[in-house]
């Protein structure tokens, strides 16, 4: 697979030198890649795989004329309790449903954010371009113990909503809860999102080059018709690295269903933690190994768009 | 701007559209919805704005608060206080040195391991580059709590479970992508001209490297260390699957805060969380300006 995916530039110097196969040079950057190499094999890959196996090939222990051994059987076991505990499989239909949710209102809040980043300028486009950038930099579980203070009911929005009468006039006098529910997780994990989305499909807005979108205008394409046609086209690639990331990083995530989330259906990163608490570990390996599954769908998306980019 | 109409009778018109509304004159009407979509952009902007910076203004308030009553939209009275009692919790001290400890070797053994690695990956054309590369880079699409969990299987035959050693692995996870990236590219950047110009005038090749090479990426690897030890101190959830209940970080603490503490404390605590964050990052920002360094490698 590596040999179709051109990812090399070479430049006028490295055009001039021959290339050989050095045997030592090989060598050294071998050793030089090998540790965090070994790292991703062993913290990332192998336990990933072993958490296929033992959940695929499940070990029991077997007393065979007196003596204990533990042997291994293929079964389907652990997955198929999963899907028929109703408990569990609300809990990974429910993660699907926000997860798609949340990327679709991550994308709605922010393509209209960086198309505005990209073609206005001043002072009000610098203060935004900051302000997109902060959830970078606040943690997780930060970020959800701000939006307790600022959403829960009886904290500084539903003062807000009662002081100005919206409570009143639209809710029938009572606060709409926004957190412990559905809502909380997609608002939370948009927030945390917002940074890499405006970044990734800045980055593709700004290779478009200002020309093509005036000589669009020129003939009367309206702004949908320059998003539709131009801008998104165009944008594709970061858009899809930016949609696997957010996917996966809603998929994987676990202090914002915990902590603002509903108690139940659970997202799957919160019934992993239930499970390990209760020495479920099969189980929560099974449902480890689900989510890498779907991930893996996106995952292909993802290495598809990174593997089209070039670097040197 | 002139826009070009087909009528219904096929003939070509230039100018504005007729527009619905009889009464009022083209120049009226597209004033008026230039107003309302003015109007509308404001909107959107300060919901936004309100959206992105509005929880973390109120939990800021809240660590201030000396009287905050149900029906007020401000706090009445203003105080320090919460500030020293949150020194004086039980655990606060402990967990603030095991956070910084913990992200100081986090840092050292992540820049240790990759270093090389991103010289390597700038520096030699080797057999598997790209694909190892890829590889790096797919490790973040990864669901994470799913890879922590997995990983909580290895930990146990090691012997990794509420360790030292465990919570740094699992901290490093993150650290291991842009401490790769970031290096790697600057090592790219620099121009070579200068090291073989060091050659020439008979400079062996590890002064080159000490002397010309380093201190250029220097920059870029400071950066990509803040990165790394801000990774490993905001980090919990991994941390919260090893570490409990022998070790608590700063980030565990705050899942009691959320529950246990009162509101001002755990605002407090949470500041205090996010302030090495923000000058860290701040300083690594100011290093990356101008030098062409990328935060984010995967653009």
């Amino acid at each position: 697979m590596a040999a179709s995916i051109n990812l090399t530039r070479e430049g006028p110097v490295a055009g001039r030198r021959h290339r050989s196969f050095n045997v030592r040079e090989h060598l050294i950057a071998y050793l030089m890649v090998a540790p965090p190499v070994l790292f991703l094999g062993v913290i990332i890959v192998y336990p990933a795989l072993r958490a296929i196996w033992d959940t695929l090939a499940v070990q029991h222990v077997v007393v065979h004329n007196g003596v204990q051994s533990v042997e291994r059987t293929f079964t389907f076991d652990t997955y198929t309790a999963i899907w028929n505990d109703s408990y569990s499989r609300n809990s990974i239909l429910y993660s699907l449903r926000v997860t798609i949710t949340s990327v679709i209102v991550l994308f709605l809040f922010c393509y209209p954010l960086a198309i505005y980043l990209r073609f206005r300028h001043g002072y009000l486009t610098s203060i935004f371009r900051t302000l997109a950038l902060i959830p970078l930099f606040i943690p997780t579980i930060i970020t959800a113990y701000a939006f307790i203070a600022f959403y829960q009911q009886g904290n500084f929005l539903d003062v807000l909503m009662q002081k100005t009468g919206i409570e009143g006039t639209f809710f029938g006098g009572e606060y709409p809860q926004l957190i412990d529910n559905t809502t909380g997780i997609v608002m939370g994990q948009v927030w945390k999102n917002i940074p890499i989305t405006v970044l990734l499909i800045g980055a593709g807005l700004g290779e478009i080059d200002n020309a093509l979108i005036e000589s669009a205008r020129d003939v009367g394409a309206g702004w949908l018709r320059i998003f539709a046609f131009i801008l998104f086209p165009l944008t594709l690639r970061q858009a899809l690295i930016a949609f696997a990331l957010a996917f996966v990083g809603v998929l994987g995530s676990f202090n914002i269903p915990y902590l603002i989330g509903p108690n139940a259906p659970p997202m799957v990163g919160v019934l992993m933690d239930q499970d390990v608490n209760q020495a479920e570990q099969l189980t929560a390996q099974g449902l480890a190994v689900i989510t890498f599954g779907i991930a893996l769908v996106v995952g292909v998306f993802y290495v598809a768009a990174l593997a089209r980019q070039r670097w040197r | 701007m002139a826009e070009l109409i087909v009528d219904t009778r096929g003939n070509i018109q230039s100018g504005p559209a007729p527009r619905a509304f009889g009464a009022r004159g083209p120049w009226l009407d597209r004033l008026g919805s230039r107003v309302v979509i003015s109007i509308l952009k404001w909107i959107v902007l300060a919901a936004m704005a309100i959206f992105i910076l509005g929880p973390l203004l109120v939990m800021t308030l809240w660590a201030f608060e000396q009287d905050w009553t149900g029906d007020s939209l401000f706090p009445t009275a203003w105080t320090f206080h919460w500030w020293s009692d949150v020194w004086n919790l039980t655990g606060i001290t402990d967990a603030v040195t095991l956070s910084l400890e913990t992200a100081a070797v986090v840092m050292i053994c992540s820049t240790v391991l990759c270093l090389p690695a991103a010289y390597a990956f700038a520096r030699f054309r080797f057999f598997g580059r790209q694909a190892l590369m890829l590889a790096f880079l797919a490790s973040n699409a990864f669901p994470k709590f799913g890879l922590y969990i997995s990983i909580l299987t290895l930990f146990y035959q090691v012997n990794f479970m509420q360790t030292f050693r465990g919570i740094v692995v699992i901290q490093m996870v993150e650290t291991l992508l842009f401490m790769i990236w970031i290096p790697a590219t600057a090592f790219q950047n620099i121009d070579r001209s200068l090291e073989e110009a060091a050659l020439d005038a008979g400079c062996s090749k590890f002064g080159t490297f000490m002397r010309i090479t380093l201190p250029l990426a220097a920059p870029a690897i400071a950066v990509a260390m803040m990165l790394a030890f801000v990774a490993a101190l905001d980090e919990s959830q991994g941390t919260l699957l090893v570490g409990l209940p022998h070790y608590k970080t700063m980030p565990l603490i705050m899942y009691d805060a959320v529950n246990s503490y009162s509101q001002a404390e755990g605002a407090v605590f949470a500041l205090m969380l996010s302030i090495p964050s923000l000058l860290l990052l701040a300083a690594a920002q100011f290093l990356a300006r101008g030098k062409g360094i990328r935060i984010l490698g995967a653009t």
